[in-house]
C-alpha cells in the first residue's frame, strides 16, 4: 500500500501537481462549472465581466513586471485565478470598471508590492473584493436569477438574496434544491453551491487543496448554526440554509485555501478553518452587513503567521509531546529567572548627619515636583477658565429660562427664534412659532423708567397687535410696591389689549393703588412694545418674509 | 439584556470591532521597535494591558465618585493623564525595586506606554460610554489583549513577509503603513457590530 509507506505529516508535495502553472490551471477548471451556472442564470454579461476581470488582472501584472524590470510572471496563471475569483465574487450587475479597479488593487498593492506569488500575506482577489465592498451601494444591487442581463446598459430589478433573509432571522423562500442549484440572488460565484462543491471536490481529489480548511470551516459554521438556530423551521433547516447561502462555499474551497495565505501546518490549517467559521457566524449574526465570509477570511489571513507558530512546525522525528515539553521548559527557565528581590534597606546609623549629597537629591526632587505642580496648576486654571467661558450647562440653563419666559408672555407659541430686527427702544425682538411652525407673534424686550430705576420687561404681541402676556425680567422697585404692581393678576390685565393704553379714560389700565408710578412705567413699556410691533407691521415686508420662513 | 451576555459583548467589541491598534488607531506610540520585533511587541502588549487595567481600576472610581458628583468632568482629561503617568511610574518603581530581572526586560516598554494613547483612550472611552466598573475593567483587559494580538501579528508579519520587494519609493515606512492599512481593511467588516 502506497499510503502506509508515507508519513502523515511530511512531504506535502507528493502526489501534488508538479508546477504552479498546472495547479492554477486546475483551480480554473474547478471554477468553470460554477461560472457556467452563473452564465445560465444571469446571461452572457457574466462572461464579459469575467473576461474583463481576468484581462485586467493579467494586464496589471504584466504592466507591473514591465515597469519594475522584473521577469514576467503571467505564465504561472495565478493572475488569471485572481481575476476569475474576483469576478466570481461580484454581482452580475456590476459595471465593467468595478473588476478593473478591484484587480488593480489586488494585483499591484496586495500581491506585487509584497513580491508576487507566494509572498503576499493576504488573498489578493478577496482583498480586492472587500475593498470594493467598502464603496457605498456598489455591492448591494443583486439581480434576480433567470433575469438575464444585457451586455450593456444594465437596468435590473434588485432582488433580495438568501443572505438578507438569514440576516433578518428568517429562512429564505427558496427550497433546498433551489439553493443547491443556485436559483437565488447573489454574486456570480454564490449561485450554485452544487457546482462549487463539484469544483472543490475535484481540487481535493487532485490534491491541489487539503480538505482540512474547508471541512473545519464548514463544520464550525454548521455546528454554530445548529446550536443557535433562528426562525421556526428547526435547527437542521436553518443550518442547511446557512451552509448553502452566500459565499460560504466559494470562500471555504477557493478563497480560504489559497496556499500562500493559509497555514502550512495541519493543526494551523484546522485552527484557521475554525477561526474563519467562528468569525463568519459572528458577523452573520451580529454585523450590519448580511454576509461575513470575506471579512472573516481576511482577518484570519492576518493571523496565519501566529497560527503557524501555534501549529508548531517541527523537526523530523520529534513528537508533539517532546516539542511541547521543550517549549514549556524553556518558558519555565525564562520565567524562573524573574525573582522577587527584597531591596536592602539603607538605614542610617544614629547620630550620623546627612551630607551635602543628600541635600542635593532633595533639592532636585523638590524642583522637579514643583515644576510638575506648577504645570498642573496652570493647566487647571486654564481649563476652569475655558470651561466657564464656554459652559454648555450655563447656556442650556439660559435657554430654558428663555423658554419659560416665552411660555409666560406667549402661551400659544412653543418655539422661539431670535429675529434680526432691530427697532429703536427694543432690546431684542423674538418671534414665537406654534408647533406647526406658524408665526404666532413677537416677544419684545423693552425698558421703561420706573420709580426706583429701570424696569426691563418682555411683552408678547400677537399678529393682531394684541398683548398676549407681560413678564418683568428685572427691576429695582421697592419689594412692597413691586409685589402689588407686578402680581400675576395685575399683569394679566394687559392681556388682550391693543392700541395705545392710557392710565385713565378710554382704553385705560387703572393704576394699582399704592404703586402708581410703577404701574405707569409698566403701561408705558407695554405701549412702547405695541408701537414697535405696529411699526414692524406697517413696514409689512419684513413681517411677511418672516412669515413664509 | 443578560449581564453575562452584555459583558461578552463588551469583550468582543474591545477585541475586534474597536481594536485599539487597527480600528481606533490608538496605541501606535513612538516605539517603532515594537512593530518589528515580535518579542518586543509582546512585551509592549503586556505592559500596555497591565497599565490599561490598572488605569481603569483607578480612574473609574475617581471619575464616578469625584468628577461626576462634583461636576468636574472638564478636568477628566487632566486627571486621567496624571493617573496614567502615576501608574506607569509607580509600576516602574515597584518592579525596579522588587523584581529587577523583569525590570531589565520590560522597563523600556513600560516607559514607552506613558506616551501611548491607548492607555488614556481606554480610560476615556470607559468614561464616555458610561460603562460599569466590571464592564470597564473587562473593556480595558480585552482592549489590551486585542492590541497585543494586533501588535504581535504585525511584528510577526514584518519578520516573515519581505517588505523590500516593493518599488524603492515605497520601501520602509510606506509599505509598513500599507500593510497596516490592509490589516485594518480586514477589520472594517466588524465595525458597527450590533449585539
Amino acid at each position: 500500500m502506497e499510503l502506509n509507506q508515507r508519513s502523515n505529516r511530511l512531504s506535502p508535495q507528493i502526489n501534488r501537481p508538479d508546477t504552479t502553472q498546472s495547479m492554477m490551471f486546475m483551480v480554473l477548471v474547478a471554477l468553470l462549472p460554477a461560472l457556467g451556472m452563473a452564465v445560465f442564470f444571469y446571461g452572457f454579461r457574466v462572461i464579459v465581466l469575467a473576461a474583463v476581470s481576468i484581462a485586467s488582472s493579467v494586464g496589471f501584472e504584466a504592466l507591473y513586471c514591465r515597469l519594475t524590470g522584473q521577469s514576467q510572471t503571467i505564465d504561472d496563471l495565478s493572475a488569471c485565478v485572481t481575476g476569475l475569483l474576483l469576478a466570481m465574487s461580484l454581482p452580475a450587475t456590476s459595471a465593467y470598471w468595478v473588476p478593473v479597479l478591484g484587480s488593480a488593487f489586488a494585483i499591484i498593492v496586495v500581491k506585487q508590492f509584497y513580491g508576487g506569488l507566494g509572498k503576499n500575506f493576504m488573498n489578493p482577489a478577496l482583498a480586492g473584493r472587500m475593498l470594493l465592498a467598502t464603496f457605498p451601494m456598489l455591492m448591494t444591487n443583486w439581480s434576480a436569477p433567470l433575469d438575464r442581463l444585457p451586455i450593456f446598459g444594465v437596468d435590473a430589478v434588485a432582488s433580495p438574496t438568501p443572505m438578507s433573509f438569514l440576516h433578518a432571522g428568517t429562512l429564505p423562500p427558496q427550497s433546498v434544491g433551489q439553493l443547491l442549484l443556485g436559483q437565488k440572488g447573489g454574486s456570480l460565484g454564490e449561485v450554485s453551491a452544487f457546482m462549487l462543491l463539484l469544483g472543490g471536490g475535484y481540487l481535493i481529489i487532485r490534491k491541489v487543496i487539503s480538505p482540512r480548511i474547508p471541512a473545519s470551516y464548514l463544520g464550525t459554521v454548521a455546528l454554530i448554526a445548529l446550536l443557535f438556530p433562528h426562525g421556526d423551521a428547526g435547527a437542521v433547516a436553518w443550518m442547511t440554509a446557512q451552509l448553502l447561502s452566500g459565499s460560504l462555499i466559494l470562500g471555504a474551497f477557493f478563497l480560504a485555501t489559497d496556499p500562500t495565505t493559509s497555514p502550512v501546518t495541519p493543526r494551523g490549517q484546522i485552527m484557521f478553518g475554525v477561526g474563519c467559521g467562528l468569525l463568519t457566524m459572528l458577523l452573520r449574526y451580529h454585523s450590519s452587513y448580511p454576509e461575513g465570509v470575506g471579512w472573516a477570511i481576511l482577518t484570519m489571513n492576518c493571523c496565519v503567521w501566529l497560527l503557524d507558530r501555534a501549529g508548531m512546525p517541527r523537526r523530523y522525528g520529534i513528537h508533539n509531546f517532546a516539542v511541547t515539553g521543550h517549549l514549556l521548559r524553556r518558558a519555565h527557565a525564562s520565567v524562573s529567572k524573574i525573582k522577587f528581590v527584597m531591596p536592602e534597606h539603607t538605614r542610617r546609623k544614629s547620630g550620623e548627619m546627612p551630607g551635602e549629597a543628600h541635600l542635593d537629591t532633595i533639592r532636585t526632587l523638590a524642583i522637579s515636583w514643583a515644576k510638575l505642580a506648577a504645570v498642573v496648576a496652570v493647566t487647571c486654571v486654564v481649563i476652569s477658565w475655558v470651561h466657564s467661558a464656554t459652559d454648555l450647562r450655563t447656556a442650556q440653563a439660559e435657554d430654558q429660562a428663555q423658554q419659560a419666559l416665552l411660555s409666560r408672555v406667549m402661551p400659544q407659541a412653543s418655539v422661539r427664534t431670535e429675529t434680526p430686527y432691530r427697532a429703536a427702544g427694543a432690546l431684542s425682538i423674538t418671534a414665537g412659532y406654534s408647533e406647526e411652525n406658524q408665526l404666532m407673534g413677537y416677544c419684545v424686550e423693552v425698558q421703561s423708567q420706573g420709580f426706583g430705576g429701570i424696569i426691563t420687561m418682555v411683552v408678547g404681541v400677537d399678529l393682531d397687535g394684541k398683548v398676549t402676556g407681560v413678564a418683568v425680567t428685572d427691576h429695582k422697585e421697592d419689594p412692597s410696591v413691586s409685589d402689588k404692581a407686578m402680581s400675576p393678576s395685575a399683569l394679566s390685565r394687559y392681556v388682550g389689549r391693543s392700541g395705545t393704553l392710557r392710565t385713565d379714560g378710554v382704553n385705560a389700565i387703572d393704576s394699582v393703588a399704592g404703586a402708581t408710578a410703577t404701574s405707569k412705567a409698566l403701561t408705558a413699556g407695554v405701549n412702547r412694545a405695541l408701537s414697535i410691533i405696529a411699526n414692524l407691521d406697517t413696514e409689512g415686508a419684513e413681517l411677511n418674509v418672516d412669515d413664509t420662513l | 439584556m443578560n449581564p453575562a451576555v452584555e459583558l461578552a459583548c463588551v469583550a468582543i467589541l474591545a477585541l475586534l470591532s474597536e481594536n485599539f491598534v487597527l480600528v481606533n488607531c490608538m496605541g501606535i506610540g513612538a516605539r517603532t521597535k515594537s512593530f518589528q520585533n515580535p518579542l518586543d511587541a509582546l512585551r509592549s502588549g503586556y505592559s500596555l494591558t497591565t497599565v490599561m487595567v490598572l488605569a481603569a481600576l483607578l480612574s473609574w472610581p475617581i471619575d464616578h465618585f469625584i468628577l461626576d458628583r462634583y461636576r468636574l468632568q472638564h478636568f477628566r482629561l487632566l486627571v486621567f493623564s496624571l493617573i496614567i503617568v502615576g501608574v506607569v511610574e509607580g509600576l516602574r518603581y515597584l518592579i525596579g525595586t522588587f523584581v529587577p530581572e523583569l525590570s531589565r526586560r520590560m522597563d523600556e516598554n513600560l516607559a514607552a506606554v506613558t506616551a501611548n494613547c491607548a492607555a488614556l483612550g481606554s480610560a476615556l472611552l470607559i468614561s464616555y460610554r458610561s460603562l460599569g466598573f466590571g464592564a470597564g475593567l473587562l473593556f480595558a483587559l480585552c482592549g489590551g489583549i486585542g492590541a497585543t494580538v494586533a501588535l504581535t501579528s504585525f511584528a510577526f508579519l514584518q519578520s516573515d513577509v519581505h517588505l523590500d520587494h516593493c518599488p524603492k519609493c515605497f520601501q520602509g515606512l510606506p509599505i509598513q503603513l500599507i500593510t497596516a492599512g490592509l490589516m485594518a481593511l480586514a477589520l472594517i467588516g466588524f465595525y458597527g457590530l450590533n449585539m
